[in-house]
């Protein structure tokens, strides 16, 4: 094998890859224009530059609601998520039970089951708990979703997490709760932060469960903006879409350097060099 | 005198592994006890009983007169130092070593101080504000001390608290943790599987084999009186030969298995029993083959510098012999000698 064959091989693998990328990015990459379009029609390339679609937006009453929904359904459901996914996988990891392997397979379920059968199911369930079009049913239903994330994430953080330490910390007076708070939850703490920013942002384009679970007094943003896609298509939604695009990237941004600095303190925390 | 630290017929199984068996030992005020023995002689396990980590299938251990099967880890008032340091990676070095005395809530005035007396006791008055990773092996593991011995522990426990320095880190650090433990005056049960650092570190050796020990002692009774053929083999090196005492020509002879005929010292009362000779390689001196000793010749010469070690076939024996270095040339493979040694020094243990 020559050398310039390989050198082809390199240079055809990255026009590959840039392919792949330009095919997923393209699409999000083609809203950011549209949005700051002076059309009322979707339109590429735009005719001419406003902001008008972003005023319409946030000066629209049923726009910041439903935004308004959001936030507050993903906050919600990100810190119940969070609570629950640390202790499912604190658990898991410190259990020696036999049967742990089914406990897991349940709680990483929802992962496998489309969401649109946990929606019709938990639609279903609601009917009888008079639970639908009500905020609490809606961060249930989504925290249902969003669990499972939040226990991947925060296992593979205990995963290298040194249990010694705890022993440590008992040996040293604390108690089981103190060594937790003190010692655990601080070492943890960037895969706790990721996932729950990971559960906000899954809660907050959810449009499946939300479609089903919502009512009109709590439709969440994703459901308004399918809405409006149905209705009336205007460039508000390429407006929102863009404002979404920002939103996603900082917070993929932000976990990634946590992840980073999370793997940094867990090397650190066994002392071999 | 009252035992501070007493384990009383400790059993503990994992499955069916019997970890620890019959594990009796008193452990005064103040002194320095090393468990020693190869992994999975249940030396850990026994730590871990104490600390309370694990709890005995049957059995008591007694701190200071007080049963504390019962007592949770965390109001034993132990300290524990482990091998791989376990020093809090988010907090600095201030954090980890004032960490018992928060979990204590000792009023915050009080903590500075001591954080500070006890940096000082292990020499890293400056580090105070650095973080583990900031730190060498030998840094974090003196922090590790600090940290164990800041809130004055009834108890020091130290699981191979050196295992994972290098060679001569491990020297300096023998001689630190023996220091910072005699000033202190802590009691302090250390496990290791180093015989050399067991030896020179402790009041009393513990030697432990299969979750059983096989003797306590003080290092030089453990030495020069081994037990048995297991601890003369596991403490230094030691030719262990079989045979049995008989009376030759009215005197007390060891007859070994190989057929030579061996002075000891001991009485005549124990003869025809089967017995074993322990004589340490280092005890036995080589002469001319008219010398008048065993009859033996020269396998093979290990030149190892300081020392030379010779092994030697004596009938059907095989006899080591270490021999100090004095700068003449050692001598050759096949050659004809003759050994001999103090009575004194070969010891008749029982098989």
């Amino acid at each position: 094998m020559s050398r310039s064959n390989n050198r082809r091989g390199t240079m055809a693998l990255s026009f590959g890859v840039w392919l792949v990328m330009a095919f997923l990015l393209l699409p999000l990459a083609a809203m950011v224009p549209m949005s700051f379009s002076s059309s009322a029609l979707l339109r590429l390339p735009p005719p001419g530059f406003s902001f008008r679609w972003y005023e319409a937006y946030l000066f629209d009453q049923r726009w910041m609601e439903a935004t308004l929904n959001s936030v507050l359904v993903g906050t919600a459901t990100a810190v119940f998520s969070v609570v629950l996914g640390v202790c499912a996988a604190y658990g898991l990891a410190r259990s020696t039970w036999k049967w742990k392997a089914i406990v897991q397979a349940f709680v990483l379920a929802p992962l496998l089951v489309p969401s649109i059968v946990i929606a019709v199911g938990t639609y279903y369930l609601f009917s009888f708990l008079y639970l639908n079009g009500t905020y609490t049913g809606l961060i249930i239903g989504h925290t249902i979703i969003t669990f499972p994330y939040t226990v991947v994430v925060i296992t593979a953080s205990l995963e290298r997490f040194d249990f010694r330490l705890e022993q440590i910390a008992v040996s040293l007076g604390a108690t089981p709760l103190r060594t937790f708070f003190a010692v655990t939850l601080p070492i943890i703490r960037p895969a706790v932060i990721v996932a729950l920013l990971f559960a906000f942002l899954n809660s907050f384009d959810e449009v499946v469960i939300a479609t089903f679970l919502a009512g009109p007094e709590t439709t969440t943003l994703p459901k308004q903006m399918w809405d409006g896609i149905r209705y009336e298509l205007s460039p508000v939604i390429a407006a929102i879409s863009s404002i979404l695009i920002t939103l996603s990237s900082i917070i993929i941004l932000v976990t990634e350097v946590l992840n980073r600095r999370g793997q940094v303190v867990a090397d650190g925390a066994t002392g071999r060099p | 005198m009252q035992p501070y630290v007493e384990f009383k017929d400790v059993c503990k199984r994992f499955g069916d592994v019997h970890a620890v068996s019959d594990f009796s030992l008193t452990v005064a005020r103040g002194q320095f006890v090393t468990l020693l023995g190869s992994s999975g002689s249940g030396k850990s396990t026994s730590l871990m009983m104490l600390a309370g980590f694990l709890t005995p299938d049957s059995g008591h251990i007694r701190i200071d007169g007080r049963n504390v099967i019962d007592v949770a880890p965390n109001r034993r008032n132990i300290g524990l130092v482990y091998q791989s340091y376990a020093l809090f990676p988010h907090m600095t070095v201030a954090g980890n070593v004032g960490f018992p005395l928060r979990m204590r809530n000792v009023p915050r005035a009080e903590i500075a101080a001591r954080i500070k007396e006890a940096l000082r006791r292990v020499r890293l008055g400056d580090f105070a504000e650095r973080f583990p990773s900031q730190l060498s092996g030998g840094q974090q593991q003196r922090v590790a001390l600090a940290r164990a011995l800041v809130f004055s522990p009834a108890i020091l426990l130290m699981d191979e608290p050196l295992g994972a320095l290098d060679k001569n880190l491990r020297e300096e650090m023998k001689i630190e943790i023996k220091r910072i433990q005699r000033a202190a005056g802590i009691t302090t049960i250390y496990v290791t599987h180093d015989q050399e650092e067991a030896m020179s570190m402790s009041d009393v050796v513990v030697v432990m084999n299969n979750g059983r020990i096989e003797q306590a002692a003080p290092p030089m009774e453990l030495y020069e009186r081994p037990a048995n053929a297991f601890v003369a083999n596991f403490i230094g090196s030691a030719n262990v030969l079989q045979g049995s005492m008989v009376v030759d020509q009215g005197r007390d002879c060891f007859v070994t298995a190989g057929g030579n005929s061996l002075p000891v010292m001991e009485a005549a009362s124990i003869t025809g029993r089967k017995k074993a000779l322990v004589i340490r390689p280092e005890r036995i001196a080589i002469g001319d083959p008219s010398a008048g000793g065993i009859p033996a010749r020269i396998e093979s010469v290990l030149y190892g510098g300081v020392m030379i070690r010779y092994v030697m076939r004596a009938g059907d024996e095989r006899i080591d012999v270490l021999e100090t270095n004095r700068g003449t040339p050692p001598r050759a493979v096949g050659d004809s000698v003759s050994l001999a040694w103090d009575t004194k020094d070969a010891l008749l243990i029982d098989l």
